[in-house]
């Protein structure tokens, strides 16, 4: 009886989904042991918030690079986009917060489709450079349309009419923890469907599309239709993902957004390894993460800061050099690697 | 203000503007990347020609001198050391190593040059009007645009006429096949690397004496740049050239008719859409790959 339950859980295990929920489970937990005390910096616990929010952009970036080959460097703007427009849906015209994420998101959809027309007429390089000066345009609009100043967005009071969860006139903090619980299982959701529908025929004919467009629209893929719901999905990743930010962080400014952002992203994906989503959040832990979780408490980098630019450079110039899957691919090399040295141990254990 | 002192007050960046962009252009032609560490290589070299006249007293033009030798050679290595090994990586891999450079560079100029705000001296201080005091224009830009015309006209003399020129437009055309020619392409592309540092620096120490020395003072021209690139076409030289005299031009035409605050809109508007009309730029061309 006791094997067939571990039988059981192995088999749960080897789920393709169930990495994501143990992910999801242990990011939970960083919260928990935040407020038991065991975790002593809130720096810590905002930078991992910090990584689940870039990571719904990557995942999307993936599928968008990874399996429709589409590079694209307007990301930033995006995210701003979603940032700022909860700012004028929820601070400013007083819509709820459900809402108001519905709304960013109808956005979305629209300029995602905008972007996808784009795309078929526009390629390659320009296309990146394109979606760089529509996301300029934007970042300048939110500069005209509301000023260099930053923006404080108010705690989240009432949740469907009631009262949210953790409000009080005074525990701010609580409210963020409870916002940290909504992220991570939408976090959670998000990777599980992105996971879906790259291993559905979507993402099998992106990764046709990718290769080759002609070839692609030869067995009959309609290259219009999946450069539509490439970009419509990145897009929303990424505004989403901005609207998330905008209720954990609850401040933004224009600048936040500029090119370096978009770099970042890129980066991550390509450290990751474009074509896996834990590859991607790995990429994210790397640019994002590491510097505010660990970097920040030696004393060694909190005197020289530069250095942290320093090592992330050096670490993507080495992966992109050595390592031009990714990191993603790591799991797999070490596996190989295991199993030969077992080999070779049995060699001369037993003889050939 | 008339159309003239326009085109004056433009000329500062079409200046700027056009080097950085003529520096993008050699390295997408013979290394197939956005080289996004054009704006930080320019920015090393100016920090080292403001360092060398306000900390070491050296004169001003062997300042400059030694600023654009020494990212001439900066740009050398870097492919000699970087890209050269990346041969095989796709084009965003590349442009992901060249992002990796920018970060890397961002970290070691505060370490190498030190904390501190600098402001480079101007070629010259003398502001030049004509008789009837309507126009003006200063010294610095003046000398700043003819450096700028004589090195592209330069460059562009290079690529047309001499047997470097012509092994950069073959390799340019296609690697490989340039390689069975017997082109040394090793060092067409390391000197393309070189010229783009050297030619970047220059955009920097026109540009420096305009604002303050800091590590991301290049960024927006390195992103116009980049727009010029595409308004003009990639795959021609002559086309990020046109393109980086009409943006600077364009803004402040647009700046002039009293929409000065969405100026910047306007302009990234119209590259969209001539874009748009002509996806591969006003002077590029197709190239059809094949299945």
């Amino acid at each position: 009886m006791g094997q067939s339950i571990a039988l059981r859980i192995k088999r749960v295990l080897k789920h393709p989904l169930s990495s994501f929920v143990i992910l999801g489970i242990v990011l939970l937990l960083v919260n928990v042991f935040y407020r038991a005390g065991i975790i002593q910096d809130i720096a810590f616990v905002r930078s991992v918030a910090r990584v689940i929010i870039y990571s719904i952009v990557a995942m999307g970036f993936s599928l968008l690079l990874g399996y429709a080959g589409l590079a694209s460097l307007g990301t930033s703007g995006l995210i701003g986009l979603g940032a700022f427009l909860i700012q004028l849906t929820y601070s400013q015209k007083g819509i709820p917060m459900v809402i108001s994420i519905l709304i960013c998101l109808v956005i979305a959809l629209v300029v995602g489709a905008l972007i996808g027309f784009i795309s078929l007429r526009i390629e390659g390089m320009y296309l990146a450079i394109i979606t760089l000066c529509l996301s300029t345009i934007l970042v300048e609009l939110f500069r005209i349309g509301w000023g260099t100043d930053t923006f404080n967005l108010p705690r989240v009071q009432t949740f469907f009419g009631k009262e949210f969860p953790g409000y009080s006139s005074d525990g701010g903090l609580l409210v963020r923890d409870v916002m940290y619980y909504i992220l991570v299982p939408l976090f959670v959701i998000v990777a599980m469907l992105t996971s879906n529908l790259m291993r559905s025929p979507t993402g099998r004919a992106m990764l046709a599309m990718k290769d080759s467009d002609s070839a692609a629209k030869a067995m009959g893929i309609s290259v219009l239709k999946y450069r539509l719901i490439a970009f419509i999905i990145a897009t929303v990743y990424a505004v989403f993902a901005g609207c998330l930010y905008m209720f954990y962080f609850r401040s933004t400014t224009y600048t936040d957004w500029g090119l370096a952002l978009s770099l970042n992203i890129l980066a991550a994906v390509i450290v990751g390894g474009s074509k896996s989503l834990l590859g991607c959040i790995l990429g994210c832990f790397i640019i994002f993460g590491i510097d505010g979780m660990f970097l920040q408490n030696i004393p060694f980098f909190q005197n020289n800061t530069n250095f942290i630019y320093i090592i992330s450079g050096a670490l993507i110039i080495i992966v992109v050099m050595f390592y031009p899957g990714g990191l993603a691919h790591l799991w797999l090399d070490l596996k190989i690697l295991i199993r030969k040295l077992k080999l070779k141990w049995r060699h001369y254990k037993y003889g050939d | 203000m008339g159309i003239l002192q326009i085109l004056l007050n433009s000329m500062q960046f079409i200046a700027i503007i056009s080097l950085a962009t003529l520096g993008i252009v050699l390295i997408f032609q013979t290394s197939i990347t956005t080289n996004f560490a054009q704006s930080m290589i320019a920015t090393v070299g100016g920090f080292i020609s403001v360092t060398l006249l306000t900390k070491y007293g050296v004169p001003a033009l062997a300042s400059y001198f030694i600023a654009v030798a020494a990212m001439f050679l900066f740009g050398v290595f870097i492919d000699a050391v970087i890209i050269r090994f990346a041969r095989h990586v796709t084009p965003v891999g590349k442009q992901m190593l060249t992002m990796g450079i920018v970060l890397l560079l961002t970290g070691l100029i505060p370490l190498v040059f030190g904390n501190v705000v600098m402001q480079a001296p101007k070629f010259s201080n003398t502001i030049i009007t004509n008789a009837s005091n309507t126009l003006s224009f200063s010294m610095h830009n003046l000398i700043g645009f003819i450096l700028a015309a004589v090195v592209i006209a330069a460059i562009f003399i290079c690529l047309k006429f001499t047997k470097w020129g012509l092994s950069v437009r073959a390799t340019a055309s296609n690697e490989t096949v340039a390689k069975m020619m017997g082109i040394n392409t090793r060092i067409i592309t390391g000197v393309s690397w070189g010229i783009a540092g050297a030619v970047g620096t220059l955009a920097a120490l026109i540009y420096a004496p305009l604002t303050q020395i800091t590590p991301t003072m290049m960024v927006s021209v390195q992103v116009q740049g980049f727009m010029a690139c595409v308004l003009g076409g990639f795959t021609s030289f002559i086309g990020p050239i046109v393109g980086a005299i009409i943006i600077p031009v364009l803004r402040n035409i647009v700046g002039y008719l009293g929409a000065d605050t969405w100026k910047d809109v306007v302009v990234y508007l119209v590259i969209f859409l001539v874009v748009l009309i002509k996806p591969m730029g006003l002077f590029g061309k197709k190239i059809v790959k094949k299945v």
